[in-house]
């Protein structure tokens, strides 16, 4: 691991607290920056540091058919699942720990089904011939969630994760500010996905680096957040403000240093 | 140095490799039809791979495309119909549609998720769309659609460009160079239509592909032009073909080539202009040599089976 430490427990209720408490209003402020840093067309209520085209890319490279069962692990308010349902003529059920999150993607009348739950816990009636996540695997460790998505995926089934990765050594501060507090057990390198992939019965299909826009996209959500400072603020307040345009710069800053960088791994179900 | 293992690339199948530096690992996988690996090289840009072997990169793909279509397009003069076969990457589309008198382009590539994976890191290849013409694109086997369209585009092209990868392994390029799907291509040529190409590299040690593809033109269309390019990502020059079953290709010799080439839009002659195109008349001995040697082997193992 050169010198980061082993992955530390999930923390499902702290995850929930963090989008329920903490984040409970972030919504209507990403939905303001987020048009401005992916561009009009490209934002579809996504959480996660992809453009609409990324997860269209994802969604192509699962290469799955028309009217496959799919799982959205995190799906937030589920935008995104109803985003690739409608590209990708998917059947899609979406699951998140937030009951906030589920509820207002509720309210959408979108066609996809929402549950408020934790994946280990909830019974699926049946398999999925496809498992995704967006900007969520972070919270989990992955040995496990790659066995519990094995054995919810049927032979063949396609599992991709597109998250943020780690590229090289983080020191001990910027590890606890990326992983602790935003109760994330671990930040893993795309070999150390594949290799747990493999362990859990996967064959790892395709990796694809999107580090160089994920890197363009926090320089704008920055530049955004600087622009809209009079909306933002209006919305929220001036603390909020603050707090959210440093904690942007902070992780752009750490991109730029060469040690966050941003890919989908997408995996077979072989065994 | 990125601390990456370097990429070591074949020129000549395993007999002469080279290595390269590679800046960043793009993406990399296999669609189930194509293995592939985009990467950054810190010498020639973004570069396409397939089963391992360079198929475009940033810094020449623009000459390799011009050489493939500019030469047909300048020899024929007036393209409206246009069949692509290959080129999901993008590339050929970007320098095609600046045809000021382009109609119509029917297009067949194999592997949709490549061509996804090349809109989205490979940029610099992507034409802009919508197009002013009618163009039909459709992923499927190109040798099943090329079999299929004898029905529906029958003497209908102006043009039919092979856009193919390299016809290395199991790779499908293998059986649209076929004299089967050769065949099928021909019939959707209109009078006057061309066939173009490439056929393999012109390394003079190994001219195997280029002699028996070289062999399979002449056998189906009644006048063939082969042209060499050196291509600077590929280390080696690479060969071209045009084909026509019902003209003489003398005009690709001839003076009024410096007209037709100055007719081209700007875009397809940025790097095909007419004194590239007088180089591509003198091909050298070593090569002719080597490809009349390996044509002769083909020959005769044609008539002994």
């Amino acid at each position: 691991m050169n010198g980061n430490p082993s992955p530390a427990p999930e923390d499902f209720a702290g995850v929930q607290a963090l989008y329920d408490e903490t984040m409970a209003d972030n919504a209507h402020v990403h939905d303001l920056i987020y048009p401005h840093v992916f561009g009009p067309d490209q934002y579809i209520g996504q959480f996660s540091d992809n453009s609409a085209n990324e997860l269209r890319l994802m969604g192509s490279l699962m290469q799955l058919a028309p009217g496959s069962r799919v799982l959205d692990l995190g799906c937030g308010r589920g935008l995104v699942a109803a985003f690739l349902a409608r590209e990708m003529e998917w059947s899609v059920t979406g699951i998140d720990l937030s009951l906030v999150s589920v509820a207002a993607g509720r309210d959408r009348d979108h066609d996809v089904e929402l549950i408020a739950g934790n994946v280990y816990e909830h019974a699926f009636p049946d398999p999925f011939d496809g498992i995704y996540s967006t900007g969520a695997a972070c919270h989990f460790d992955a040995a496990r969630l790659f066995a519990r998505a094995r054995a919810l995926l049927r032979p063949g089934g396609r599992l991709a994760i597109f998250e943020r990765t780690r590229l090289g050594d983080i020191d001990a501060d910027d590890w606890n500010r990326l992983t602790r507090d935003w109760k994330c057990p671990h930040v893993y390198t795309t070999q150390e996905y594949g290799e747990l992939l493999a362990v859990a019965g996967f064959r790892v299909r395709h990796v694809v680096d999107t580090t160089e826009r994920f890197r363009l996209w926090q320089e704008r959500s920055v530049d955004a957040r600087k622009a809209l400072r009079e909306e933002i603020v209006a919305a929220t307040s001036p603390d909020y403000f603050e707090t959210s345009l440093a904690l942007a710069a902070y992780e752009h800053d750490v991109s730029k240093k060469g040690l966050l960088g941003y890919a989908a791994v997408i995996a077979e179900a072989v065994s | 140095m990125t601390g990456l293992a370097p990429l070591r690339h074949p020129l000549l199948e395993e007999a002469d490799s080279r290595l390269l530096e590679i800046a960043a690992v793009l993406a990399e996988g296999d669609t189930g039809l194509t293995s592939y690996r985009i990467a950054r090289l810190a010498a020639y840009g973004r570069a396409l791979l397939i089963d391992g072997l360079i198929q475009s990169c940033e810094f020449d793909q623009g000459l390799y495309h011009e050489m493939l279509m500019s030469p047909a397009a300048a020899l024929h003069g007036n393209l409206r119909k246009v069949v692509v076969v290959g080129g999901g990457n993008g590339g050929i589309l970007n320098k095609l549609q600046h045809l000021p008198g382009l109609r119509a382009v029917r297009h067949v590539d194999l592997d949709p998720a490549l061509a996804e994976l090349c809109r989205y890191h490979m940029p610099h290849l992507q034409p802009q769309t919508p197009f002013p013409f009618d163009y039909r694109m459709e992923f499927d086997d190109p040798h099943a659609w090329l079999v299929r369209q004898r029905g529906d585009l029958a003497g209908w092209a102006d043009l039919v460009l092979l856009d193919l990868p390299d016809a290395a392994g199991t790779s499908y390029a293998n059986t649209v160079f076929e004299t089967g799907t050769l065949a099928a291509a021909a019939d959707l040529l209109a009078p006057g239509g061309l066939l173009a190409t490439h056929v393999g590299h012109s390394h003079p040690a190994s001219v195997g592909f280029q002699a028996s593809t070289t062999a399979r033109l002449r056998h189906l269309f009644a006048d063939v032009v082969i042209y060499d390019q050196y291509i600077p990502s590929f280390a080696v020059p690479w060969g071209f073909a045009i084909a026509t079953r019902d003209r003489k290709l003398n005009g690709f010799a001839g003076k009024s080539m410096a007209r037709r080439i100055a007719a081209l839009p700007p875009t397809m002659r940025r790097h095909y202009d007419h004194t590239t195109h007088l180089a591509l008349l003198h091909r050298p001995a070593l090569l002719r040599d080597a490809l009349d040697a390996a044509a002769r082997t083909t020959t005769n193992k044609e008539t002994t089976t």
